[in-house]
């Protein structure tokens, strides 16, 4: 045992663990276990493979935590200049175009990509009870990771690009992530073959998928052998898989651990999770065509991308349901557990633009808000909203375990959440208004398509204040990771939030 | 037809065989015969979990 996780038991040991309903430890190694081991060799293993994660996720965890704060001030700094259109405009780097761009890759892949593989890194070995395969390959992967989005975001601020949303960084420097990709599918697969469990947990059934779809759409979508319609075409269709075959299950994975873990209590139906699971699998990797309705598209391709997106309303309501009925009678627990109410919202919030998306697949609809802020709001509702707020959630509960370390303050982790919730939701809810309202003034030929841009810009000053509190909550917390993972201030042997009344 | 139509469609379709593969390779392997037992993996009584809740006994 390594000498932070000695620290950890004994600490723990301290803190009386509450009475857990509904199974025994002795049943459940025999139920769940290929090999039924005594609960101390149970515990042992589980300790070694959280040791195997340590130094990997850690390194993917630093790094994301870097990549959001970079990410978020420049978002801000974009979101700024719709203010001030004239600030900042000496220098090309410096455009909206490049700094909007940066923003983007430096949050989906830096922020979302980094941590959420960190996760896998951390969480696949505890369900399958088997130490990391080559965590080496996990280190080398994290630091290509780096490497890549160094390379590619430099090379984007010098105004060289792809010139494809969500694949702006050229494609002979993308070579880098699909070898570090690579060798972390390798590592995450190889710990998977190692299983000393009975069954995969719906969580692993989540990273195995992303693991094994991300690289196909990546490397696919990278060829140069696209042009013109089909290349907008495998564009979006890349797209919008990013977000729902890489950062959507990987997220989902963890609330899957998390919400269960953290209450004591087994998700309500674990059936109801693999009907989930399979109907996402199915329905979600033609969604992305949907970006292309009015397209020089064949229609029927349209329709089938709109047909599978109305069928993401399957695995929604399955996750939804299957979330809230196992939270049911124990809301009471959001009060005291960051982990908990972090990721309760972030998967409130998947229920929310996940049904958003069907509906703005719709032709009616998309006709409005097509080429509208609309988009740009649903978008991070998605990212910020669903999956960052999960991710927070993780790492509340991940970090004390990796450095064995408390986090020094309630009220960091306070703040931190409501200024991240209040700020998605004030951008959020400010670009939907602004988006449907313009869309309705760029489909009336009788006005000026300048008054489609006027009107936009109470709600534009709104966003940059929901951004504002977004970047500050990050700040907050990346400030907070600094301290805990210095391991700064009063050395506790229970959560700082225990001793008060809660976070509220 | 539109080579973009065929390129996302032969992609997807080549994701659908691998995840009917996939399906019927889990349910051979017995993935989903009493895989409800499967819930209780995510519990581990050496780690203290329930501390993060501040639930009491």
């Amino acid at each position: 045992m390594s000498a932070p996780d000695a620290s950890r038991s004994a600490r723990g040991a301290s803190v009386e663990p509450p009475a857990r309903s509904g199974h025994d430890a002795s049943v459940t190694a025999a139920a769940v276990y290929l090999d039924s081991p005594p609960a101390d060799v149970a515990i042992a293993e589980r300790v070694a493979a959280d040791e195997s994660t340590r130094r990997p996720a850690l390194l993917f965890f630093h790094s994301a935590v870097v990549w959001l704060v970079v990410g978020s001030v420049l978002g801000l700094l974009a979101s700024l200049k719709f203010q001030f259109p004239d600030w900042l405009t000496g220098e090309a780097a410096l455009a909206f175009g490049r700094v909007r761009t940066v923003h983007l890759n430096a949050v989906a892949y830096g922020w979302a990509g980094m941590s959420l593989v960190g996760l896998a890194v951390w969480m696949v070995p505890r369900l399958v009870r088997a130490p990391l395969y080559r965590p080496g390959f996990a280190v080398v992967a994290a630091w290509g990771w780096n490497l890549w989005l160094v390379l590619g975001l430099g090379a984007i601020l010098a105004g060289w690009t792809d010139g494809l949303e969500w694949l702006e960084i050229p494609y002979p420097i993308d070579a880098i992530v699909v070898v570090a990709g690579g060798l972390m599918a390798v590592s995450v697969l190889g710990t998977v073959a190692q299983r000393k469990t009975k069954h995969f947990y719906v969580s692993v059934w989540y990273v195995l998928a992303a693991m094994v779809w991300f690289p196909i759409i990546f490397a696919t979508a990278n060829l140069p052998i696209f042009g013109g319609v089909e290349q907008a075409a495998v564009n979006w269709w890349y797209g919008h898989n990013a977000l729902g075959l890489f950062i959507t299950p990987l997220a989902l994975a963890g609330a899957y651990y998390f919400i269960p873990k953290v209450l004591g209590r087994p998700i309500q139906s674990y059936y109801l999770s693999l009907v989930g699971f399979w109907a996402l699998a199915f329905f979600y990797s033609l969604n992305g065509i949907h970006h292309l309705i009015g397209g020089p598209l064949p229609a029927w391709l349209i329709t089938t991308s709109i047909t599978a997106s109305v069928m993401m309303v399957i695995p929604v309501a399955a996750t939804a349901v299957n979330f809230h009925t196992t939270m049911v009678g124990r809301f009471a627990a959001l009060k005291h557990s960051p982990t908990l109410r972090f990721v309760v919202a972030g998967s409130m919030i998947y229920t929310a633009v996940s049904l958003q998306g069907s509906v703005e697949a719709l032709r009616g609809f998309n006709r409005i808000v097509h080429f509208t802020q609309y988009t740009v709001g649903h978008a991070h509702l998605g990212v910020y909203g669903f999956a960052s707020l999960i991710l927070f959630g993780c790492l509340y509960f991940i970090i004390p375990r990796l450095v064995a370390w408390e986090w020094p303050s309630d009220r960091l982790i306070r703040w931190h959440f409501w200024l991240a919730l209040a700020g998605v939701l004030i951008y959020v809810v400010s670009l939907s208004i602004a988006g449907w309202r313009q869309g309705e003034a760029m489909l009336d030929a009788s006005r000026p398509f300048m008054d489609s841009v006027n009107l936009t810009k109470p709600y534009l000053v709104a966003r940059s204040v929901g951004g504002t509190l977004m970047l500050a909550a990050n700040v907050i917390f990346a400030w907070h990771y600094w301290l805990v993972v210095r391991r700064r201030g009063k050395e506790r042997l229970e959560p700082a939030w225990s001793a008060g009344e809660g976070l509220a | 037809m539109n080579p973009a139509a065929v390129y996302i469609i032969s992609i997807c379709g080549a994701g659908a065989v691998i995840a009917c593969v996939a399906f019927v390779w889990a349910a051979l392997k017995g993935e989903f015969t009493d895989a409800s037992e499967a819930a209780l993996l995510v519990f581990d009584d050496a780690d203290d979990a329930q501390r993060t809740s501040g639930e009491k006994p």
